[in-house]
């Protein structure tokens, strides 16, 4: 019997701004943007989801009178992506090969 | 990208590793460092090698407290440029900018005690601090060639040690090339 997939992580754009941010200490929005090639809407709604979850914490300040937006992964956020990446594991070293 | 319904764990797999992967990129972009401060030793050890050997000129290490403050001002306008264009902060980042910091304070206050007492002692030494950052540079990017840079580094600085000046500055010229130089390059290349 496999462990359930975080419904969280398991989406392909909430799965790629974790995978940005667990390489990262900080990263702004505009990066987020530029690396998942995603809309600013679709990743706003995103973001929003991850911080609601404790996964992320979002930061809101100014830079030259603009609006920046700054994403950090918690703890939580951390300890939730290891923990999908071994579920993934054992689901990919477990499934049959003519799946 | 929009989520889909078919996203699954072969595609989170994908998704995990080709956004890690795109983090791990922009490391390779201190490259320039590496010319720089290799190209201005080099230029500042054949420059004094030349006018103390051909020219005997009471002012031989001229070309060190000029070419290294151009290198300062250069290293200075280029971080602050590419700092603020850059809209991430790496682990790594912050490490390498916390350590040049350490590390160029270390280099100026060692050079400003050494130089009035023992000029011998002065290209070894920068050859010792030259060879740690170089070998730390190496280990924290996984390049293999900046390791054996600080390898060669560390022996040439050895070597330093046992030669009379004007053979420390070919030294430290050879040095600069191997351990900086053609790292730099193959950094470039790789990007």
């Amino acid at each position: 019997m496999f462990k359930e997939l975080d419904p969280i992580l398991h989406s392909q754009l909430r799965l790629s701004i974790m995978s940005l941010l667990i390489g990262v200490r900080s990263a702004e929005f505009s990066f987020l943007e530029e690396k998942t090639g995603a809309t600013r809407g679709n990743i706003s709604v995103q973001l929003r989801k991850l911080e609601e979850a404790g996964y992320i914490e979002i930061a809101k300040s100014f830079r030259k009178n603009y609006p920046l937006t700054t994403c950090t992964i918690t703890k939580k956020g951390k300890a939730a992506f290891t923990d999908y990446v071994n579920t993934l594991s054992d689901y990919i070293r477990k499934k049959p090969a003519s799946e | 990208m929009e989520n889909s319904e078919k996203f699954n764990e072969e595609s989170a797999l994908k998704v995990i590793t080709e956004m890690i992967d795109a983090t791990k990129n922009d490391v390779r972009s201190n490259y320039f460092f590496f010319l720089l401060w290799g190209f201005l030793v080099l230029a500042a050890s054949l420059l004094e090698y030349c006018l103390l050997t051909f020219f005997h000129s009471p002012y031989h290490y001229i070309g060190w407290p000029v070419l290294m403050s151009i290198g300062m001002i250069v290293s200075l306008v280029y971080a602050i440029r590419k700092y603020s264009k850059t809209n991430s902060t790496t682990y790594i980042g912050n490490f390498f900018k916390f350590f040049f910091l350490a590390w160029s304070l270390s280099l100026i206050l060692v050079l400003f005690f050494i130089i009035p007492r023992n000029n011998q002692l002065v290209q070894p030494v920068i050859l010792v601090m030259y060879a740690m950052a170089i070998f730390i540079s190496g280990g924290i990017l996984r390049f293999m060639p900046l390791k054996w840079g600080g390898i060669i580094a560390w022996a040439a600085a050895l070597l330093s040690f046992f030669s009379p000046f004007p053979v420390q500055l070919l030294i430290t010229a050879a040095a600069v090339v191997v351990a900086y130089i053609v790292p730099g390059f193959i950094l470039k290349s790789r990007k």
